[in-house]
């Protein structure tokens, strides 16, 4: 804590230390030589692995050595028995959940872990899901495990109607807690889709919707996650490109159009006119008279009026 | 030009009004909001009493800091094996807080941290997180702008850099959609594309082929939210929407996405008590994204004044700057030195590089001619000016463009992005 004095230690506990701390480091650094040696001549073993090992779970970003690992296990795929080789690479994923106990948000683990998955002969992939949601209830805001749910549902196929049922309880049990909002977004589309919608989902779901996360802000009104749920729901987030209007002028020669979104018309991106029947061409320009992304468009047509 | 020191926000009576109310329902992210609320107003309260009697407070305590940085930079290779794959992020957060302070670095002390910066270089090209490690494009990152700091006081500096090796690891790193992978055989997210953008920016090496299609695949990364997410699909974040904007600013290609957005998403992430900001929507302060989130807002003003958007400031980022400040100066100094998180969490050189530059962006604020300085506290708090797209000091960018503009470029296509 701030503002507390340190007891000094005595000459002879930091010689003792400090002796502690070489020992440490000359066998932390013959450790670290040795793996580089043997990854250097390709002695893919038991020995590499256990070397590998006792770093990485004091250090698990050490990420040198996670591509050793992965070397080591695609030498064991090309000369073990299929039923020894699946046990060790269940171990490795033993190995792997005590080194995301040290750190939970090592990219390099994680990583590691998604590799085992994908390469190992009999993956038990719900394991995998359950191993997420035990993660997800030490941290529920870690991105890393989140992004890794997303890597298993997708894999071994889970359906998104299970998924929408996990963030349906771990939003009644917080529902300030924003990531389980996002993870619902990103659902709803699979599981409901209509390409009419702005979102991109059926209406009545999108109802149904807006009444959970309106219980949400009516409970705490301050809380940022629903609000953020709720302008998903309304489809302000993420608009979809269309004309909002359109306006002609027959005295100025020229028409008039807005989008929702801002885009760039030019010959490569460009709009097909059709009076009566017509193909009509113009130079199109933004409200500036620039050829400049905008939502505003103007074209002066020379040669539509005399065709209407 | 400089503004008169103003009322404190901490100490205004009002300042209370701004907690957070959970309408007596609570869960577990409002019980920990609420927790550091409280720690931080119990310091308020101290701070207000102890105004009374020295009005200069709150004072940066640069001797402080300065001694922890020092203190790290020597004991670098002996004792900080947790880190032993980032010991190039260590040179660069240390080299950069003390640029940020103004301290001066001796010039054998610079060539021995480059030295051991050429170390940590692969023959196959860019950098690892120590020597002998395989190359990772965030040491790379690091090792440069390191390398570009050190270039003030000598030469020898940038030329450690190899550009043929560096441009073609760069080359390797790419996927085929235009991200980046972190190393050979890791992840891909949109750190890889920043790290990427800036080191090739800063050495004279961004061309076509390196960089096709990563304005699009970046872009996918926005958010519905506003901010950018590691990949696409996943929930905004901070630290990787700095890395978005910065790096779609380096590539000249801000057209690709929604600037309003970003900037609504990243404006509400300063937290209205603390005044500090947080990462994630309903995530807790945290010192760093002093400048993941205050760092971009510079950004997201050069982009709203290319297109002439007449709603920017003349004078200001578009966040309050003295809020953050003010939490910065009040809430994240270690006692013995270093900067922290929030009250309660221990300091490291992590969180004193981004405090300091956060700190840095919140008071001086430049916009083509227009400058403008805006300090808290005693007039002495006054950092030096950092460059926000890289992270570094505006004049170590300078040095190292003009270094790498006489080195022709070593792609293949000899055609190089607008």
């Amino acid at each position: 804590m701030h503002g507390r004095l340190k007891v000094r230690t005595t000459a002879e506990q930091q010689e003792a230390k400090r002796k502690e701390r070489e020992k440490k480091q000359k066998i932390y650094t013959a450790a670290t030589q040795r793996t580089f040696q043997k990854r250097e001549n390709k002695e893919y073993d038991e020995e590499a692995l256990k070397i590998t090992g006792e770093i990485l779970s004091v250090n698990p970003d050490f990420y040198s050595l996670w591509n050793f690992r992965k070397e080591i296990f695609l030498h064991f795929k090309d000369v073990k028995p299929t039923e020894e080789l699946n046990k060790l690479f269940e171990e490795e994923l033993y190995f792997l959940e005590s080194c995301l106990k040290v750190n939970p948000k090592s990219y390099g683990t994680w990583h590691h872990r998604c590799f085992v998955m994908t390469t190992m002969p009999i993956p038990d992939w719900t394991r995998e899901l359950q191993l997420c949601n035990k993660f997800l209830e030490y941290d529920e805001r870690n991105f890393h495990c989140w992004d890794y749910r997303r890597f298993v549902v997708k894999t071994s196929n889970v359906p998104a109607k299970d998924e929408f049922d996990f963030t349906t309880a771990k939003i009644a049990s917080n529902f300030s807690n924003y990531s389980s909002w996002h993870y619902r977004s990103k659902l709803l589309p699979q599981l409901y889709p209509d390409s009419h919608h702005s979102s991109g989902v059926q209406e009545d779901i999108l109802l149904q919707e807006f009444e959970t996360v309106q219980n949400a802000f009516f409970t705490d009104p301050n809380d940022q996650s629903s609000w953020f749920y709720h302008r998903w729901l309304l489809g302000r987030g993420c608009r979809k490109l269309d004309i909002d209007s359109v306006y002609i002028s027959r005295h100025k020669s020229c028409i008039l159009v807005t989008f929702t979104k801002t885009l760039l018309i030019s010959r490569e991106n460009s709009i097909n006119l059709v009076i009566n029947g017509k193909d009509v061409e113009g130079e199109w320009l933004n409200q500036k008279q620039q050829a400049k992304y905008s939502t505003f468009w103007i074209s002066f047509c020379n040669n539509f009026w005399c065709s209407s | 030009m400089e503004e008169a020191q103003t009322k404190l926000r901490f100490s205004s009576p009002k300042h209370s009004r701004n907690k957070f109310d959970d309408e007596n329902i609570s869960t577990e992210s409002s019980v920990e909001q609420i927790r550091v609320e409280d720690a931080i107003s119990v310091i308020i309260d101290e701070f207000n009493k102890e105004i009374e009697s020295d009005p200069d407070i709150p004072v940066l305590k640069r001797d402080e800091h300065t001694m922890f940085l020092w203190k790290g930079l020597r004991h670098l290779g002996i004792s900080y094996e947790c880190l032993d794959a980032s010991r190039p992020w260590l040179c660069y957060w240390i080299l950069h807080s003390m640029e940020i302070l103004e301290e001066t670095i001796p010039i054998m002390t610079a060539k021995e941290i480059a030295k051991f910066l050429g170390k940590c270089q692969c023959s196959t090209g860019g950098f690892a997180g120590g020597p002998g490690q395989v190359a990772h494009l965030a040491p790379t990152y690091a090792a440069v702008n390191a390398l570009c700091i050190l270039s003030q006081v000598t030469d020898e500096a940038l030329n450690v850099i190899n550009r043929e090796t560096l441009y073609e690891y760069l080359l390797r790193m790419r996927t085929d959609d235009g991200a980046f992978l972190m190393h050979e055989g890791g992840e891909v997210d949109i750190r890889g594309t920043y790290c990427a953008a800036s080191v090739a920016k800063l050495t004279n090496l961004c061309t076509k082929e390196l960089f096709k299609d990563t304005p699009q695949w970046l872009a996918r990364c926005q958010t519905y939210e506003g901010g950018f997410s590691g990949a696409p699909g996943l929930e905004a974040h901070g630290g990787y929407s700095f890395c978005g904007i910065a790096a779609l600013l380096i590539l000249n290609a801000t057209k690709h996405f929604d600037i309003k957005a970003l900037l609504r998403w990243t404006v509400n992430r300063q937290m209205k008590y603390e005044g500090g900001f947080q990462g994630r929507t309903n995530k807790l302060v945290d010192g760093c994204y002093s400048f993941w989130q205050g760092g971009a807002l510079p950004l997201i003003h050069m982009v709203l004044c290319a297109e002439e958007d007449p709603a920017v400031s003349a004078n200001s980022w578009l966040f309050d700057t003295s809020a953050l400040q003010e939490y910065l100066l009040i809430c994240c100094q270690h006692p013995n030195g270093g900067l922290i998180d929030k009250p309660g969490k221990t300091r490291d050189y992590y969180h004193t590089c981004y405090c300091l530059s956060g700190l840095s962006v919140a008071q001086h604020f430049t916009s083509g001619h227009l400058y403008h300085t805006k300090v808290v506290g005693s007039p002495k708090n006054a950092v030096r000016s950092i460059h926000p797209v890289f992270n570094i000091g505006v004049e170590a960018v300078v040095k190292a463009k003009s270094y790498f503009s006489h080195q022709v470029p070593v792609h293949k296509d000899n055609g190089k992005t607008s």
